[in-house]
Order: C-alpha cells, then sequence, then structure tokens
C-alpha cells in the first residue's frame, strides 16, 4: 500500500520548480511541462493554502525590460514544510520510474 | 493597467491579450485587476523574446480554466461536476432550446471543420520532403512580362545546374504520355521525362530499388524507368521482384530501376489537373542536342543550406545574363526566377479556398448571433431566477462562471455535432470539387482539423455565451428584477435586435456573393466559344511510339480510319487534332508573316498550332469564313498551306485579304488558303487566341506519327458512338491504345470545375446563412410576443382584429429584416472587390443581383415571422389579462 499524499502530483512538481528558483508562471510551465490550464490553477491554490505568496516584481525594472510587471511566486515558511512532502511524493514517482527501468533492462 | 504597445503588438499577441480581457469578466472584482495584469505580464515577456517564445502564447488557453476556477474559488470538484450537471438539467428542461442551438453550432463549427480540413490538406499541409522549404520551382520568363512564369529549355536548365553554385540541383521534367503493354492488354499512363538528378532534388528515398542517378540520362543510355508507388501497387500487384525486370512502353523496352517511396508526392509538373504522375524515365538526349529557344521543361531546383532564396535568384539572373551573351538569338529577352513550389501546385486554388475560408467565418459568427440571440431571450427569463439566488448570497462572479459552464456546454454538444458533420462533409467536398482541388490526398479530418474545431468551439462559446450571461445577473440584485419577470430593458432589446440585424446583413452578403458566383458559372457555360460544342467526342490515339510510322505512313492510317468512322451510322463528321479545344493543352509557336522583315531575337507572334486531320474544324463546328478548308490533297508532296482563324488574320494582315499571304512556322513557308472563325481554345474566360490548323502530313514536327485525338461529331448521343469507333479501331490495329475518351462537354466542366465548386460551396453557405437568419427572427419575434402578451391581449379585447395583431408582429419583422438587407448590400458592395477575380461577365455590384437578393432574402427571411404572427394573433384575452 503506497502512502496517501495530500498534495496533487502537479503541485508537488510546481512547488519543487519554485523551490529551484523558478519563479513565474510561464516559466514554471517551462521547468515542469505542465500546461498553463494545469499550472494556473494549482498556483492559485497553493497560495489560497498559505504555501506560496505571489510578490510582484519591480516596476523599474519591468519598464527597462519594456514590458508590463510580472509576478513572481515564493514559497512560505508553510510552502517549504509541503516540501517535503512534495519531494516524498516525487521520491515515489521517481522509484517507479526505476522500477520500470530495471524491469525493462 | 499598461498600455499595448498598438503597432508592434503581433496579431498573436493581441488575440492573446483579448482572450485575457474577454475570460477577466468571469474573474471576482477584487482580484480581476491582479489577474488581468500578471496574465498581460507574462504574455508579453514571452512575445518580446525570440520566436520559439512565441509558442508560449499558446499558454493563453490557460486563462480559460484558471478564471473558471477563480470564479468559483473554494470549490471543490464535486461542486464543479454539480454546475455541469446543472447545466445539463438546465438544457434538458427546455430540450426546444437546446437542440436549435446545438443544431446551429453544430452547423457552423462543423462547417467551418469542413472547410478547415481542406485548408489544411491543400494549402497548410508541407510536402513530405525533407527540408521541403528549400525545394523551389526554377521559371523561365520574357524579361518585359515578369508576371508570365512558364517552363524553359533543357540546354538553359542544364547550363544553369552546371554554373549555378546556389543549389545542390537543378532538375527539370517534361510532359510524357507512355502506353504499358502488359499481359496483352495496353494502358495509357501518366509519365514524366526528367533529368538525372531529378529525385535528388525532392531527396526522398525510394521503396524499392535505386531512384535515378546522373549518369542514367543523357544520349545512349539504356532505358529505364522508376514506377511509382501505387501504380507498382496496382498494376504489379506490388511484387517485390520488380526491380532489375523489363516491362514494355511504347514499345520499348525499358528496366525497372526502384519504386519511389509510399510518401513520395510528385510535384505533378507534366500531369494534369486531378492526374498523378505514375512513371519516371530519364531524358534519352544530351543537352547539347537539346532544343534552346524550346520551352518544354519545367524545372525544380533544391537550394543549398545557408543560401537564402534571394542570393540564389540573384544568380540566376546573373547566369541567364551569361547565358543571352551566349546565345542571344534564343536567350536576349528571357530569363528565370523562383516561385514557391506549393504556390506552383496549389496555383488558384488558394485564393479561392481562402475566400470560402472567409464565407464560412462568416456563417459561423451568423450561427454565433443566433445562439446569443437565444440565450438573451433566456437569460431574461431567468433574471427572477438570478435574483432570488444573488438574494440568497450568491455571488455575481459564480453565477455568471455558472452561466459560462452552460455556454460552453452548449459549444461541447455543438463542436461535437460539428464534427459528425465535417466527418461527411469533407468527402463530399472533396468528390464535389473533383479537379478543382489540387492535393486533395491530403485533406482528411487529422489532428490539426480536432484542435482547430475544439478551438472554434471554446471561441464560440465565449463569443455568444458572455454578452447574454452579463446580461443576465446585470442588475438581477435589484429588488425589482425580483418582482418583475420578463421586463428587458431598453439596451437588450436593442442588442436582441442588433444580433438579428447583424445575423440578416451576413446573410445578405452571403446571399450577394453565391448569387455572383452562379451567374458567373451560368455565362462559363453557355457563353459562345466560336465552336458547337454538344455532340462532339474525343478520342486519345496513343499514336507517339507506337505505330513506329514515318508521317506519311501515320498519315495514311488515321486518313483510313476517319472514312471508316465517317461511314458509321448517327455519324455527322469526323476528323482529327493533336491538341483538343478546352483539353490543358498549349503550344504557342513563334510564326512569322513574310510580308514583314524578320523580328529581333526574342521577338515576333506566338500562335497556337494545331496539326489536323481534314474534317476537324468542320467536326468542331468552326465556320469556314474565307477559301477553303484543310483536304487530304494538302499532303507531304503539295505545296504548304494553312488554314488561320480570323483574329489571326486581322492581326496578321490588318486590312488585307489573308488568302494567298504566307508565313513561316519553324523555318518552313506556309500559305493562307482559309479562314475560319475565332474559338476560346483555353474555355470560357480566357481570350481568343490567334489559332493556326496545319495538315497533319505537313507539319514541321510529324504531328500524325506524334499522335492524334479523333474527334467525331454525332447526330443525336454521341456516348452511344463509343462502342462503334472502338470497334473501327480495333479492326484495324487490335492493340493501339485509347485514352482520353471525353466530349467536348466534358472538357468544359472540367474547365469549369473550379467555378462550380466555388459557386456550389458558396451557395450552400448562403443557404445555411439563411437558415439561421429565418430562425434567428422567429426567435426575436417569439420572445417580443411574450414579452408583449399582456398588451397584445389588451388590444384584442378592446377589438384589434387578429389580422390587424399579425400585421404588428410582421411589421416588427419586416423593419428588422429591411435595415439587416440595407447593411447587408451596402457591406455586400464594399466586399465586392474581394470577388471580383472569380467573376466572368457580370459586374460585382450588378443592381439588379443586389435588388434581387433583398428581394429574396425579406421573402424568405419574413417566414421566419409566421409562427410568432400566429401566435399573436392566437392570444386569449381573457388568459393574456389575468397573467401577472
Amino acid at each position: 500500500m503506497s502512502p496517501r499524499y495530500r498534495i496533487t502530483h502537479a503541485s508537488a512538481l510546481i512547488l519543487r520548480a519554485i523551490a529551484a528558483g523558478h519563479g513565474y508562471g510561464f516559466d514554471i510551465m517551462d521547468a515542469t511541462a505542465l500546461p498553463s490550464g494545469t499550472v494556473y490553477p494549482a498556483l492559485r491554490r497553493l497560495t489560497r493554502l498559505g504555501h506560496l505568496k505571489a510578490v510582484w516584481e519591480d516596476k523599474d525594472a519591468a519598464r527597462e525590460a519594456g514590458r508590463p510587471r510580472r509576478r513572481q511566486y515564493h514559497l512560505t515558511p508553510s510552502g517549504r514544510e509541503a516540501l517535503v512532502e512534495a519531494d516524498a511524493r516525487l521520491a515515489s514517482s521517481r522509484r517507479l520510474l526505476e522500477e520500470g527501468t530495471v524491469a525493462e533492462a | 493597467m499598461p498600455k499595448p504597445d498598438g503597432a508592434a503588438a503581433p496579431w498573436r499577441l493581441r488575440l492573446a491579450l483579448l482572450l485575457v480581457r474577454l475570460a477577466g469578466v468571469i474573474v471576482p472584482r477584487a482580484d480581476r485587476e491582479d489577474w488581468r495584469a500578471e496574465w498581460e505580464g507574462e504574455l508579453r515577456a514571452s512575445a518580446a523574446g525570440p520566436e520559439p517564445a512565441l509558442r508560449r502564447l499558446r499558454a493563453v488557453w490557460g486563462v480559460i480554466p484558471d478564471a473558471y476556477h477563480l470564479s468559483r474559488e473554494g470549490l471543490s470538484m464535486g461542486q464543479i461536476a454539480g454546475d455541469i450537471r446543472y447545466a445539463f438539467r438546465s438544457l434538458r428542461k427546455r430540450p426546444g432550446f437546446a437542440a436549435v442551438a446545438v443544431a446551429t453550432l453544430g452547423i457552423g463549427i462543423g462547417a467551418n471543420a469542413v472547410l478547415f480540413s481542406v485548408v489544411n490538406g491543400v494549402l497548410l499541409s508541407p510536402f513530405p520532403y525533407p527540408e521541403a522549404e528549400r525545394v523551389v520551382r526554377v521559371v523561365g520568363f520574357w524579361k518585359e512580362r515578369s508576371d508570365i512564369g512558364g517552363n524553359v529549355s533543357y540546354p538553359n536548365l542544364s547550363d544553369v545546374d552546371r554554373l549555378a553554385s546556389s543549389f545542390s540541383d537543378v532538375a527539370g521534367a517534361q510532359f510524357w504520355r507512355p502506353a504499358l503493354l502488359l499481359e496483352g492488354s495496353t494502358r495509357v499512363l501518366i509519365g514524366s521525362t526528367v533529368t538525372g538528378n531529378y529525385f535528388d532534388v525532392f531527396g526522398m528515398p525510394p521503396a524499392l530499388g535505386r531512384l535515378f542517378r546522373d549518369d542514367d540520362a543523357g544520349g545512349g543510355r539504356a532505358p529505364t524507368v522508376v514506377l511509382g508507388y501505387r501504380l507498382w501497387a496496382t498494376a504489379f500487384n506490388g511484387d517485390s521482384g520488380i526491380v532489375g525486370r523489363t516491362i514494355t512502353l511504347n514499345n520499348t523496352p525499358y528496366t525497372v530501376l526502384g519504386v519511389t517511396a509510399e510518401a513520395y508526392e510528385d510535384p505533378e509538373f507534366s500531369a494534369g489537373p486531378g492526374e498523378h504522375v505514375e512513371v519516371w524515365r530519364t531524358v534519352d538526349m544530351n543537352p547539347a542536342d537539346g532544343f534552346r529557344s524550346g520551352r518544354s521543361w519545367v524545372g525544380a531546383a533544391r537550394i543549398r543550406p545557408g543560401v537564402g532564396r534571394e542570393a540564389a535568384e540573384q544568380e540566376l539572373g546573373v547566369i541567364m545574363a551569361r547565358l543571352a551573351e551566349e546565345y542571344p538569338e534564343e536567350n536576349a529577352k528571357r530569363t528565370m526566377g523562383l516561385t514557391d513550389l506549393k504556390g506552383d501546385v496549389v496555383g488558384s486554388a488558394r485564393p479561392a479556398l481562402l475566400l470560402l475560408l472567409g464565407a464560412v467565418g462568416v456563417v459561423l459568427l451568423i450561427a454565433c448571433a443566433n445562439v446569443a440571440s437565444l440565450l438573451l431571450s433566456r437569460a431574461l427569463e431567468r433574471r427572477h431566477e438570478m435574483a432570488i439566488r444573488m438574494a440568497l448570497g450568491g455571488r455575481r462572479a459564480r453565477l455568471l462562471g455558472q452561466l459560462m459552464v452552460e455556454s460552453i456546454l452548449l459549444a461541447a454538444l455543438g463542436g461535437t455535432l460539428g464534427l459528425a458533420i465535417a466527418a461527411a462533409g469533407t468527402s463530399a467536398v472533396v468528390t464535389l470539387a473533383g479537379t478543382a482541388l489540387p492535393r486533395a490526398e491530403h485533406v482528411h479530418l487529422s489532428l490539426p482539423v480536432l484542435w482547430f474545431t475544439l478551438v472554434v468551439a471554446i471561441a464560440t462559446a465565449l463569443v455568444f455565451g458572455l454578452a447574454p450571461a452579463y446580461h443576465a445577473v446585470r442588475g438581477a440584485d435589484s429588488a425589482a428584477a425580483m418582482a418583475v419577470r420578463t421586463s428587458a430593458s431598453k439596451e437588450t432589446r436593442r442588442l436582441h435586435r442588433g444580433l438579428v440585424v447583424g445575423e440578416i446583413a451576413l446573410s445578405m452578403v452571403l446571399l450577394v456573393g453565391a448569387t455572383l458566383l452562379v451567374t458567373t458559372l451560368r455565362r462559363l457555360t453557355t457563353t459562345d466559344l466560336g465552336l458547337d460544342r454538344p455532340g462532339v467526342i474525343a478520342v486519345g490515339l496513343h499514336g507517339a511510339g507506337w505505330w513506329d510510322l514515318e508521317n506519311d505512313a501515320a498519315t495514311v492510317r488515321y486518313r483510313e480510319i476517319l472514312e471508316r468512322i465517317d461511314a458509321l451510322p448517327g455519324v455527322e463528321g469526323a476528323g482529327a487534332i493533336d491538341i483538343v479545344p478546352l483539353s490543358s493543352g498549349f503550344s504557342c509557336d513563334g510564326v512569322r508573316p513574310e510580308d514583314r522583315p524578320p523580328p529581333a531575337p526574342g521577338e515576333g507572334h506566338c500562335a497556337e498550332v494545331r496539326a489536323v486531320m481534314p474534317g476537324a474544324t468542320e467536326a468542331l463546328g468552326i465556320p469556314l469564313r474565307a477559301g477553303r478548308p484543310l483536304a487530304f490533297a494538302d499532303d507531304e508532296h503539295s505545296p504548304r498551306v494553312m488554314v488561320v482563324s480570323a483574329g489571326m488574320a486581322e492581326s496578321f494582315w490588318p486590312g488585307k485579304d489573308p488568302i494567298g499571304e504566307r508565313a513561316s512556322i519553324h523555318g518552313e513557308s506556309f500559305e493562307v488558303v482559309g479562314v475560319v472563325g475565332d474559338i476560346s481554345t483555353f474555355g470560357p474566360g480566357e481570350a481568343a487566341r490567334p489559332m493556326v490548323y496545319l495538315a497533319a502530313a505537313q507539319e514541321p514536327w510529324n504531328g500524325s506519327a506524334r499522335g492524334l485525338n479523333l474527334l467525331v461529331r454525332g447526330a443525336s448521343d454521341v456516348s452511344a458512338l463509343v462502342g462503334p469507333i472502338r470497334e473501327v479501331i480495333r479492326s484495324i490495329d487490335p492493340t493501339i491504345p485509347l485514352f482520353g475518351i471525353r466530349t467536348l462537354d466534358d472538357l468544359l466542366s472540367e474547365r469549369t470545375a473550379g467555378a462550380r465548386f466555388r459557386s456550389v460551396v458558396l451557395s450552400g453557405f448562403a443557404g445555411v446563412a439563411l437558415l439561421l437568419a429565418v430562425v434567428g427572427i422567429g426567435g426575436v419575434l417569439a420572445y417580443a410576443v411574450r414579452q408583449r402578451y399582456k398588451e397584445l391581449g389588451i388590444r384584442q379585447a378592446l377589438g384589434a382584429s387578429p389580422g390587424r395583431l399579425r400585421a404588428m408582429i410582421v411589421g416588427e419583422g419586416l423593419g428588422l429584416v429591411l435595415v439587416g438587407a440595407g447593411v447587408g448590400a451596402v457591406a455586400a458592395l464594399g466586399l465586392s472587390s474581394l470577388l471580383r477575380p472569380f467573376l466572368f461577365e457580370v459586374s460585382a455590384r450588378e443592381p439588379v443581383i443586389l435588388l434581387g437578393g433583398a428581394v429574396f432574402l425579406t421573402a424568405t427571411v419574413l417566414l421566419g415571422c409566421y409562427f410568432p404572427a400566429r401566435r399573436a394573433a392566437r392570444i386569449d384575452p381573457v388568459a393574456a389579462l389575468r397573467s401577472e
């Protein structure tokens, strides 16, 4: 019986991506290869749960780059706790993949 | 809010930003500003990046689930499923509404999916060659008339291949029609004579054996062929031992080198519309022996990696300038350029398909307007429900979201129906198009088509769903809304009517367009071509290489066949010609009147020269204007003579009697003995060209030996003559293959296939648009009757006759129709220039068509007023007064 997690696989990937420094929505999409229709609703949910905090980037930096400001997501302390559970979930997937490789080999 | 950068923003970004604005409507107001700013920030950052980042713009579709989730913040999946169930239930409660809405959307989406699958297959799907974008067509043209791109000569093409460094290969293909002798029966194939490097240009490995190499081509080589996959699979039953075997084409043994890949798509340079090349052989002469001023080759080339197309074209120009110095006689006025391979293959189908794509978009807009108008009526009926739900604490954004779920559900059902329509419609459209559609084998329901349908369905739901949903919840929080069940605000009523007027106007545009195209088709098929078309059948006799006879011996054999056919009962006349009028062949040979000094190199007249057997112009019904027709006495040994068309006589010898004048053709001198009427040999809509008819026995290119088409005029049913004609030919030569048995009517219908396709498809769209407009106005008026239920009841109680009540409702409908038709007529005038290239002998602004369209539209759409008017006349005044 595999352990039950309270966190979805997509959310786990997203938390990992943010922890790795991918803070903007589209960068998270690129890093996780998840579609925007999955990433954004998950970002909203994780923010509501208090795991993430959204911060607008500096106005002047955006103006210099010639575009509107972007919103960046950071892990909150509770997000860091959730990350532990997320890693456990991802580790179980990794084990599964490795099993598959062994079986095929 | 950041402002868009105006013109600098590419259209994709603008569309994406528009979608964000639209979807933002359902996001709770408190979050909306930030939400939009976040999406805009990401999209603009992506758009500012390098090209691949543009792909990230596709992520904009995520705004829909994102906005939807926010609109029902705090809801679980179970509750969302509840929303969907609720939407299903509320649609089931009004099955009539749901059925009309889904059918309308299904037709609109389905028609779009059908047309998109055609556009995708014909225009968008790439050629299967590796790096297909580097394969181009090489065209030759007159320097002063760069608009006419065309064929090139073998020596020029081969020099360019040798000298140019921009191309890895420059190859050519030429028309070839070999007859295949297989197990005692013969069959004429569509073939192509090519240079040795032809297949290197396309770069696709064979399915079997090998393709040509440079040393397979040239004089003195053993004859070899490559078979097309389809021919190999059918005629040779996919025999894998075919490589190395010998097959007989035109009485000559050819060794099979290989079979092309199944996916290989030939650009069909030497095939007619709807034909596919089945077999290739290499050219059997050296470039030095070629005819430099001849132009019977089609060129193709592969540009080397790292070389731009402009640079390649420049080099081509430089080389041609050099060849012009070396060979001024042939090349002084000629040069070469590059054109897009796909543009060449797709040709005239592109503008027509884009036009129809626009038209089908209009049909979808009408469908959206229709459903929006239905939803609006329904939304107003539900204001009471919305008001109660808001009074009980429902949030506006939630209610909006819920209504949008209903719209998306409708669009999903409509999209499903649309796919079913597309599945059935796509093959029907391909069949209908016939030869008018190149690359038709690529047209099918594919993944891109499914994606397109999905996107269209979602976009449709947003377009038709948002405004009605907004109107449903707006003002629903007022106490008044709870008290009054069904009163619409002025603004809502205006929106409602505006939708119907817009729908009628768009229908008018399509109707006028369809009428113009149908009129064009009628004029194309009835215009005078200068020949008496009905009752003539053409039968191709595969002479070339088959009989292996000298020209005079071949002439004798043709004469024998013609005389016996002439004696058949029911035959009124028979002759033969090398290129049948209305078929796709042309010649454009240099003809020089001898009473003037010879023209400068590259100048001079080009005429359509035809080799005929006596009786041909008579069989075609071309009237003799002066002198005598060609006769059997005009043979090899008698003086060279010709019959010319009236237009040719007028332009060559203006104001003179042309009989007795002389002109030289390919170095030989011919005397005019007769003048016949002009004909439009290239079909209706093409200008009549100067025509020259030579006796096949005297033609410099050995007309008889090359093979001619018999022309037979029948007294009544000409197709009944095919059997007896076959018998006659068999009795003279039992093996000679016949091909291209077609009446002139068949040929005309092939020539007008494009016009027929366009007019039938656009008429279909106009018909659907009209039907939707009828349903649309019916819906609006039915709603108006419901709104004015009480008022109508009072009027009746006060003595208004049923006829008067009917007239009131019809009058209201008439007002809408007239405004719509007027707006539509103005729009049709504005858009008329788009149709101009497709019209023939009809003005895009013909008043009769505009007026007729308006009258027909009004009469048809007024039918939609019938049921609401009847209902108004039958209101029971007592029941009406008792209602709230």
